[in-house]
């Protein structure tokens, strides 16, 4: 059986809606929600969501509605402004709360609640709503009032520093994985909060440190591998190796990646080499030997390696078991038959920026709708049908504008 | 207050890092997680230590979980567990594409069993493509979806990436949302589904952006190492210490006037060259041999602690020894001691991330001996009386 989507009329969190208040510190968690049916609105600032200005742009302009990043992370959202220093748009964004299921925010601790909207005034403005902060550090600790990046979010999660090779400087990873990290933790804590909130009638408010987040989501077991005795051993330069036990080798034209782990593995690499004597010898068939003379085996697997070209390798190797990967550019995804077999790339059009092929999801499910092709809201796009949706008429939505509210 | 998921049982019938942690989450938030294994197949997290119980990443991945020994390679022990799954909310695999199939333990057989069942199943590229019967590890996977070429300082020759397990321990964590929205949906319709998850596709789906780089604007994005286009000076540095290293990022003119002036020069952050965020870019090369002279004595927390005074987002490239140190961490209990009937109470592991002000997690439980629970679960989920269990012990289909 194969989960094909089927085609229910409403995706299976379309009774929710979620206000989007995040950065790139969060921003993708709501866009993961919207894909299931969730009505998320993305509320920036009239003077728009400072990733709009991040680089680079759809056709190398620089333009508010042309950011790569902001196109991706805001997808499937709807888009409102909303100035919450002004009074009158506070008062709107109050009433707007009263509509939410969840309001999901990666602002400092604290920002909220200096301007009157904590936790503690929104449960009593809508006792139902579910409050998610993202915050670097969590809301209390010593660090709590740090500033982070995504460089410094990642440095303290423990991955750098077995990210990149040892005669390097740890190596930052591409994308804002820790901050991704913590959204993929915090759109779980909202499941968990809608799933309480069907016998106990009542919101919550769920508190994400980025810094733990990206511990758990990334590298959870350095701590539980150096506590459990392990010879007492702290991760060192040498641990940075860019891959369990060197799994890179070289080829004619590229490389690949193959984790031998576990014992089951070798006899299949050592075959599909053609049983080179050097590879032969009995102890190189115990993960712990290999493990301990890893060098020399990089070394040796490479000059096997090297007689092959990357693709007729990966189908050798693919055809016998083993896992393996050509080093691929992103491109190199894009036109992967499995992706393609999946449907994974869908296009979307975009009314400034224009048509292209964006990823999807990486769930399929048998009975549930997935909703995809909404692209990123323009600055204010939504203004009027959001706000007059929830009761206001057309001349309060002129007034707020007059004002500078939204 | 009653945990979340209370009355709901889960069935795991999974291996490594990516359902064990979707199922750990599902248990530490009150279900009744069932870990089918055995000793002739067990989770092979367990065998990467000498005693089956003392795996770091096992017990960190399996906790307040209940284990249910039995034989899968007996159709016996194999009709036990679809006896369980016609019992349980919400069932997981990620073997292979065609192993559960095979054991009659597939989507499609459980279905006829029980049609409200929640079942998802998790495989490194997913079903449904010429790859879904093809083995994985997180390594090979960044491989294969662009991330690795991305991941490298750009004087490097390849990508390297890191020796995590990306995407393992966050698709789990996507699954999830996928299985709570299944169950949102059974609310209403009463029916169960299949859920089918790419671990490749999740670790995709989190830099999208680099696919728009080449639909949008034909070509691939290159490696920036630390560096970043919208902030600098932005890097890693030296430090006191072998291999310490203080990560700083600026973001504004007038945070690098300040850092200027932290690291003793002023000169530099009057320098006209570098006021803007264009010229500091240009001459980054130059403000990294600046600041990596004022680290270089210090320890990474005392250069990070005086940066973050100043109001400079900085820290350090933390090690597990640091972790443990960590006051911030410690004051958080971010890491918990949990007893263990074999290896005591002296290891860490990581305690629960998603903070709940209502509903918070149970409080840990040790992961299970092999085979821990394999009694109570005859007894009081398959109503097996003393002398049944005893038969099926005897002939080693369940309990070993």
């Amino acid at each position: 059986v194969t989960a094909a989507t089927r085609s229910e009329t409403r995706g299976p969190l379309s009774r929710y809606r979620i206000l989007d208040m995040t950065s790139l510190r969060g921003a993708i968690g709501p866009q993961m929600l919207a894909q299931y049916g969730a009505d998320v609105i993305h509320v920036e600032p009239p003077t728009g969501d400072p990733m709009r200005h991040e680089p680079p742009f759809a056709g190398d302009v620089a333009d508010p509605e042309r950011s790569l990043l902001f196109l991706w992370r805001n997808l499937g959202k709807r888009g409102v402004t909303i100035d919450l220093g002004n009074p009158e748009g506070k008062r709107l964004f109050e009433r707007l709360i009263l509509s939410a299921d969840v309001l999901y925010e990666s602002f400092d601790p604290g920002m909220l609640a200096s301007l009157g909207l904590g936790w503690s005034r929104l449960h009593e403005i809508n006792p139902r709503l579910v409050h998610v902060s993202i915050t670097e550090y969590g809301e209390d600790g010593p660090y709590a009032h740090w500033k982070g990046s995504t460089l410094t979010a990642f440095a303290m999660s423990g991955a750098m520093q077995v990210s990149g090779t040892a005669d390097h400087p740890p190596c930052n990873a591409p994308h804002p994985i820790a901050y991704d990290a913590a959204a993929v933790y915090a759109n779980a804590a909202v499941m968990m909060a809608l799933w309480a909130r069907h016998s106990t009638g009542e919101g919550q408010h769920i508190e994400i440190s980025a810094q733990e987040a990206a511990i758990g989501g990334l590298h959870p077991w350095a701590v539980p591998i150096y506590s459990f005795g392990n010879g007492g051993k702290a991760a060192t330069a040498l641990n940075r190796r860019g891959g369990i036990s060197a799994t890179i080798y070289e080829c004619r034209d590229g490389w690949v990646r193959v984790p031998i782990i576990g014992d089951r593995f070798w006899p299949i690499v050592r075959k599909i080499l053609g049983e080179p004597e050097a590879l032969m010898a009995s102890e190189w068939e115990g993960q712990a030997f290999r493990t301990a003379n890893e060098d020399l085996l990089h070394t040796l697997i490479t000059e096997q390696t090297m007689k092959w070209a990357t693709e007729a390798l990966v189908a050798a190797a693919k055809s016998s078991g083993l896992p393996i990967a050509a080093v691929r550019p992103p491109s190199g995804f894009m036109k992967d038959p499995n992706t393609l077999a999946r449907g994974f790339w869908r296009e979307v059009e975009h009314p400034v920026a224009g048509r292209a092929v964006y990823p999807s999801t990486p769930v399929r499910m048998s009975a549930s709708r997935l909703e995809f092709g909404r692209p990123a809201p323009r600055l204010g796009e939504h203004n009027d049908e959001v706000f007059s949706g929830i009761g206001l008429s057309r001349e309060e939505i002129l007034q707020l504008r007059a004002v500078g509210a939204i | 207050v009653a945990a979340v998921l209370d009355g709901l049982r889960v069935l795991s019938l999974c291996t490594g890092a990516v359902m064990p942690e979707l199922t750990r989450l599902l248990a530490e938030f009150g279900a009744d997680v069932i870990k089918i294994e055995s000793a002739s197949m067990p989770d092979f997290m367990r065998r990467v230590t000498p005693n089956y119980e003392r795996s770091p990443g096992w017990s960190d991945a399996n906790r307040n979980k209940r284990s249910f020994a039995v034989d899968l390679r007996s159709e016996e022990g194999r009709q036990i567990v679809r006896r369980l799954a016609a019992k349980v909310d919400v069932m997981g695999e990620n073997f292979r594409g065609d192993v559960v199939d095979a054991w009659g333990l597939g989507y499609a057989r459980i279905r006829e069993v029980n049609p409200r069942i929640v079942y998802i199943s998790s495989q490194g590229f997913g079903r449904g493509g010429p790859d879904e019967h093809n083995p994985t590890f997180g390594p090979n996977l960044v491989a294969s979806f662009g991330l690795q070429s991305l991941w490298s300082h750009p004087s490097e020759r390849i990508g390297i990436g890191a020796t995590i397990n990306h995407p393992d321990h966050l698709a789990g964590k996507v699954g999830l949302v996928a299985v709570m929205a299944a169950l949102e949906q059974r609310r209403l319709t009463g029916e169960g589904q299949l859920i089918d998850l790419s671990q490749a596709e999740t670790g995709a789906v989190l830099m999208g952006e680099a696919y728009l780089e080449w639909s949008y604007n034909g070509r691939e994005r290159r490696p920036l190492g630390n560096r970043s286009l919208s902030a600098a000076p932005q890097g890693a540095y030296p430090c006191a210490g072998e291999d310490r290293w203080c990560v700083l990022t600026i973001e504004t003119d007038e945070e690098w006037r300040r850092l200027a002036g932290v690291i003793g020069r002023p000169d530099a952050g009057a320098d006209s060259r570098l006021t803007t965020l264009a010229g500091r870019i240009e001459h980054h090369d130059e403000i990294d041999r600046m600041i990596a002279a004022w680290t270089r004595s210090r320890t990474p927390s005392d250069a990070a602690q005086t940066l973050q005074r100043a109001g400079i987002a900085a820290g350090w490239v933390q090690t597990a020894k640091d972790h443990l140190e960590d006051p911030h961490l410690a004051a958080r209990q971010s890491y918990v001691q949990i007893e263990h009937p074999v290896s005591g109470s002296q290891s860490y592991l990581t305690n629960q991330v998603a903070r709940l002000s209502a509903t918070p997690v149970l409080p840990a439980r040790h992961a299970p001996l092999l085979g821990e629970h394999t009694d109570e679960i005859c007894r009081d989920v398959l109503g097996m009386d003393a002398a049944t269990i005893a038969s099926l012990r005897e002939r080693k289909i369940v309990g070993f």
